[in-house]
This record gives C-alpha cells, sequence and structure tokens, in this order.
C-alpha cells in the first residue's frame, strides 16, 4: 500500500511541477509583457524550478532511494506545487480579484506578485531538504533492504 | 562520529521537509478561504422598490424644484443669469443620477466586489468630479465673481462646508479596500458576520454617498425653488 502511494505521489509531483512551471511561466510571461521587460529580467522567479529540475535527474540517475521512497517527501512536494498551480489558476481565472479586472490583461498580478516569496521559500525549502535528505547511512539501509526482501 | 552526522543532517532534512509541509499546506488553504470570502454576493433589500428608484424620486423634486425658475414669469431682484445657471448646474446633476450607466449598476438584484467598484469609480468621476467640483464648487466661494446673487453669497459658507465634507468622504478608502481584495488577510467566520463583509459594507457605504449628495442637492434645490418664487 505504502508503495502503491508513493509511486502515485511521486507521479503526481512530477506532473504538478510541470504544471505549476508553465502556469508561472504564463503569468511572468504576461506580467513582463505588461512592463515591457524580457522574461531575462524576472529570471530570478525560475532558478527555484530549475533547482527542482535538476534535483530531480539527480534523483532519477544516482537512484536516491532516500528520497524517491519518501512518502513524506512526495506528498509534501505535491502540496507545495499544488499551491503554485492553485495560485496561478486564481490569477488568471478568479474575476472577483479586483485588480484583475482593470487591466485589459484579465491577470491579477499584484496577487501573484505577493505570493513569489512564498513560491521561492518552498521550493527552496524542498530544494534543500532534497539535498540534505540525500545523505544516508548505507550499511542500515542494505540491511532494511535484506529484511524486506525475507 | 559519521553515522551521527548522517542521521543529524538527516534530521535537519526532514524538519525543513516539516517547515515546507506546513507552509503549503496552510498557503492552500488559505487560499480557497480566500477564494470564498471575496466570492461573497450581495443581495439587497427590495423593500419599498430598487435602491435606484429610492434616489431618482430625489431626483425628480430637484427637477421639479429647479423648474419653479421661469424668466418669463420671474419677478424676484435676483441676477437672471444666476438663476440660469443654478437652473442648468441642478440639471446637470439630476442627468448625472439619471445616466444609463448609473440606471443599469443600480438595477442588480445583487452585487460582487466588481460591481461596488464600478459604483466608487462613477461616484467619484460623474457625481463628485462633474457634478460637485465642475458646477457648484464655485458657490461656496464668497468671494467668487462668477454670480451676482446676493442671496447665494450668503449662504456660500454652509455650501462650501457640505461639499467639503462629501469631497473629504471615505469613498477613496472603499476603492482601496476593494482594490486590495487580493491581499490575504486572517479573519474567521464571526468576524466575517459581524466586524465587516467587503462588498455589503463597501455597497452600503456608496449608497450612503450617493444619498448624501442628493440631499445636498435637494436641500439646494429648495432653496433655489424658495428665491424663484420670490420667497
Amino acid at each position: 500500500m505504502k508503495k502503491i502511494l508513493n509511486k502515485l505521489f511521486y507521479v503526481l509531483q512530477l506532473l504538478f511541477l510541470i504544471i505549476a512551471f508553465a502556469g508561472t511561466l504564463y503569468v511572468i510571461l504576461q506580467m513582463g509583457n505588461r512592463l515591457e521587460k524580457s522574461i531575462v529580467d524576472n529570471i530570478q522567479v525560475f532558478i527555484p524550478f530549475v533547482v527542482i529540475f535538476i534535483l530531480h535527474v539527480i534523483n532519477l540517475i544516482a537512484n536516491q532511494k532516500n528520497i524517491k521512497d519518501n512518502l513524506f517527501y512526495n506528498i509534501t512536494a505535491c502540496l507545495a506545487f499544488l499551491t503554485i498551480i492553485v495560485v496561478a489558476a486564481r490569477a488568471v481565472f478568479d474575476h472577483n480579484l479586483v485588480l484583475a479586472n482593470i487591466t485589459d490583461y484579465k491577470i491579477d498580478f499584484t496577487y501573484f506578485a505577493n505570493f513569489i516569496p512564498f513560491l521561492n521559500l518552498m521550493l527552496y525549502g524542498l530544494a534543500i531538504s532534497n539535498v540534505l535528505l540525500m545523505f544516508h547511512v548505507k550499511e542500515k539501509k542494505k540491511i532494511k533492504e535484506q529484511i524486506e526482501e525475507l | 562520529m559519521k553515522k551521527f552526522l548522517v542521521e543529524y543532517i538527516n534530521l535537519i532534512g526532514k524538519t525543513v521537509l516539516g517547515l515546507v509541509f506546513g507552509l503549503s499546506f496552510f498557503l492552500l488553504f488559505l487560499n480557497f478561504y480566500h477564494y470564498k470570502e471575496i466570492r461573497t454576493v450581495y443581495t439587497p433589500s427590495q423593500e419599498n422598490g430598487t435602491d435606484y428608484e429610492k434616489l431618482l424620486r430625489q431626483v425628480d423634486v430637484i427637477k421639479q424644484n429647479a423648474a419653479a425658475y421661469s424668466q418669463n414669469t420671474y419677478q424676484g431682484n435676483e441676477d437672471v443669469f444666476d438663476m440660469l445657471g443654478m437652473q442648468s448646474k441642478l440639471n446637470a446633476c439630476a442627468q448625472a443620477y439619471e445616466n444609463e450607466t448609473l440606471k443599469n449598476l443600480l438595477s442588480k438584484e445583487s452585487y460582487v466586489a466588481e460591481d461596488v467598484y464600478e459604483l466608487v469609480n462613477y461616484y467619484q468621476n460623474s457625481i463628485l468630479n462633474d457634478c460637485i467640483v465642475l458646477q457648484f464648487y464655485s458657490f461656496g466661494d464668497s468671494t467668487s465673481t462668477t454670480y451676482k446673487s446676493e442671496r447665494l453669497r450668503s449662504i456660500s459658507p454652509f455650501l462650501k462646508v457640505e461639499m467639503d465634507n462629501l469631497l473629504n468622504s471615505s469613498t477613496g478608502y472603499v476603492k482601496n479596500n476593494l482594490k486590495n481584495n487580493d491581499i490575504y488577510y486572517f479573519s474567521n467566520e464571526d468576524s466575517k458576520n459581524t466586524v465587516f463583509e467587503l462588498t455589503k459594507d463597501s455597497y452600503q457605504e456608496m449608497m450612503g454617498q450617493y444619498k448624501s449628495t442628493l440631499n445636498f442637492l435637494e436641500t439646494f434645490s429648495n432653496w433655489y425653488k424658495n428665491v424663484a418664487q420670490g420667497g
């Protein structure tokens, strides 16, 4: 059961990560259009996404079971990416936000901009915990695996 | 020692993960609550007609009072151009209330925050700026040379106080509050029901402002009618 949940949340977090990145990219691009700024000026918003992507690749290549099989990590990542998706979706679709209706873009940029520090906090937090959880005692794990196999 | 360090690093990693979990959980549910909160719809009471119909009754009184002056039948001592000027200003303000935009805004059965924002905009642009400032504010200056009427000059200090009160009203605060409805704030059901409800409170505040301006115009039109009838 735990393994199935693990797999489910692992796939979900990858899916949510892609959607969250796409949502953020869309809002930031529109924000840049409005202010006539290029995407390079807002590149710092995407750095934590890039860090998370790189860590995912490392986890895959190095087969970091300590992370991939960590249910709590997978659930937390899902929750963090889902929050980003919800905020991006509200900035675009929630027309009860009065500022969204004032500009022709129909996107509440202030609402999303207020969320960017939290976005950084969550993504950098995930990245830091990912790096810290990479360290583990190999012997202990091997014994555990052997017990599980038996 | 190495094992201890690794376990310690792991513990820190799990703590950071826990904090991220807490933060994202909190933000996610705060967002759902905020979404629910700002989509509140306010339905005003329709007793004795809609709010717009109540305003129109007062507008009719203002128009009737303004029509009391006729250049052909007037026998008073006031300057004809002053009387005509006041009449046209009263009619211009009455038209601002009869405007199709305001009619559409105030004929709705229920209101969301965006509608109330439009009400504030209309009030600031068409009622305060176009009517009070552009049409009437010069009447508050007793040293003005744009009119000759001594009777108008005698009431101008009172007009100025009334108009300043209208101009210093809380519409700017209401507008900013509506604009800031995208900022999370911590509230619960109790405070929402008893202390503050953005759409309802803003709507009622704005209707109060529309009525206050109409009361001022009606009082002035009553004075005008009295002068026009030679009182």
